[in-house]
């Protein structure tokens, strides 16, 4: 189920309708990702910790906020992918840095992935 | 009765003849359509339509015609019916190659040049070559390098493609002095090569091992060092909030202050990311140049090889 609030604004002085551009702007954070997935793909006791951590976060937290995130894959994602993918001490070290790089300044460095209109930076 | 089986004798005798008579222009008809089929030298305007349109001549017209028309799918399926049709056709073959590496399929690609050509050493240079580029593709490059020296090139392209392929290896020194040993080759492309080696000899990379430590001393400064100036400005204000609150935390309840835990916990995280993110920035700063020149020699293997 996709839920959207619409807003509908009008510039003053004219009849210009600027309902598709601000449309998507209040989305709700809805993902189609599997959050239990990492659970499930956990090679040890850390990184089933890490991926309960992300599920309860996603479910509980994120859900409930807009989606702010200027990245995608988001910066939880990007976390406990990079923790499945190169390990707890590397994953968790490279999360933070992409916490801390998650900012309106981050720009001019990163490709822009047109489909979600966020600055595309996967794990490598 | 008598009257009525005179009547059927005689109904029985008209069908009979009229039976006879159909039969003998239906053999007539027939024997018409044989002298058709048997004569194909004869003028008759229907004969001159008669034309075997999936025959091996036109089937191979009709791949060329989808492959310039840019329908590989298509083009691949009709390039595999006329290489079973004739499998002697080396040029078909070629094309089939040629087919999938516009559908970007290099893996089929590959199988569909080894199992044709399986003697590299035996090919015509034309050959030869999509072999090699098939190994760029396929991001094989010591491989292509290899081929590349038992193949049967020109030494001019020999001299261009080797150079291509050390910017693509990333041999960035040994490039360069190739590059100066054969300045004389007059290939443009080769030229053009020597500028991406020589841009990159001169571009200014960074050290990763700098970039950690300068963020070790202040957060924040190994990223300044990268250019990455919001990230630099993000990280010190996010290590320094938490260790200033996590100082508050202490100062305020001592050790015990679980206030001061968790934000020095916080900061320490922060820290060590910023530590961790610099050294990063580094090497990604250092790859984007790397790729930057090697992305011009991979353009001119796609278009102009």
């Amino acid at each position: 189920m996709n839920i959207t609030f619409k807003i509908q604004a009008q510039a003053p002085g004219n009849n210009v309708d600027y309902i598709g551009q601000v449309e998507h702007v209040f989305d709700l954070h809805l993902h189609q990702d599997n959050w239990t997935a990492p659970m499930r793909s956990a090679r040890n006791e850390a990184e089933f910790f890490f991926a309960v951590l992300y599920w309860t976060y996603k479910t509980f937290i994120s859900s409930q906020d807009i989606d702010s995130c200027v990245f995608y894959p988001s910066c939880s994602t990007y976390m406990i992918e990079s923790i499945h993918k190169h390990g707890v001490l590397y994953g968790f070290l490279d999360g933070i840095d992409r916490l801390s790089r998650c900012s309106p300044f981050a720009n001019n460095h990163y490709p822009i992935d047109f489909k979600h209109k966020k600055y595309y930076d996967p794990v490598q | 009765m008598i009257r009525f089986s005179k009547l059927s004798v005689f109904f029985t005798g008209f069908f009979g003849l009229w039976l006879q008579a159909q039969q003998t222009s239906g053999d007539s008809l027939t024997s018409k359509h044989d002298s058709i089929i048997r004569n194909p030298s004869s003028n008759k305007p229907a004969e001159k339509k008669a034309q075997d349109i999936f025959n091996l001549q036109n089937s191979k017209k009709f791949a060329q015609y989808l492959f310039k028309t840019g329908q590989y799918s298509y083009a691949a399926e009709e390039f595999q019916r006329v290489i079973f049709l004739n499998p002697q056709d080396n040029d078909t073959k070629y094309q089939l190659v040629e087919t999938y590496i516009q559908l970007h399929n290099i893996p089929k690609a590959e199988s569909y040049f080894n199992q044709f050509f399986p003697l590299f050493d035996t090919l015509p240079v034309k050959f030869q070559k999509q072999s090699v580029r098939l190994d760029v593709y396929s991001e094989n490059y010591e491989k292509a390098i290899k081929k590349l020296t038992r193949s049967k090139l020109d030494s001019i392209d020999k001299q261009t493609w080797y150079l291509g392929l050390s910017i693509l290896e990333k041999r960035w020194k040994e490039a360069g002095e190739y590059y100066q040993a054969h300045v004389s080759n007059p290939d443009p492309v080769y030229h053009q090569f020597g500028n991406v080696v020589l841009r990159r000899l001169g571009a200014k990379t960074k050290s990763p091992f700098l970039a950690g430590t300068l963020s070790a001393v202040v957060p924040g400064l190994g990223k300044v060092y990268t250019e990455n100036y919001g990230d630099a400005l993000m990280a010190f204000l996010f290590t320094g909030i938490n260790i200033w609150q996590a100082y508050r935390g202490f100062s305020k309840d001592g050790i015990k202050s679980v206030h001061g835990w968790i934000f020095a916990s916080l900061g320490a995280a922060f820290y060590l990311g910023n530590i961790f993110g610099s050294v990063k920035a580094a090497k990604r700063h250092n790859q984007k140049i790397d790729d930057d020149a090697t992305q011009e020699v991979k353009a001119v293997f796609d278009y102009r090889f």
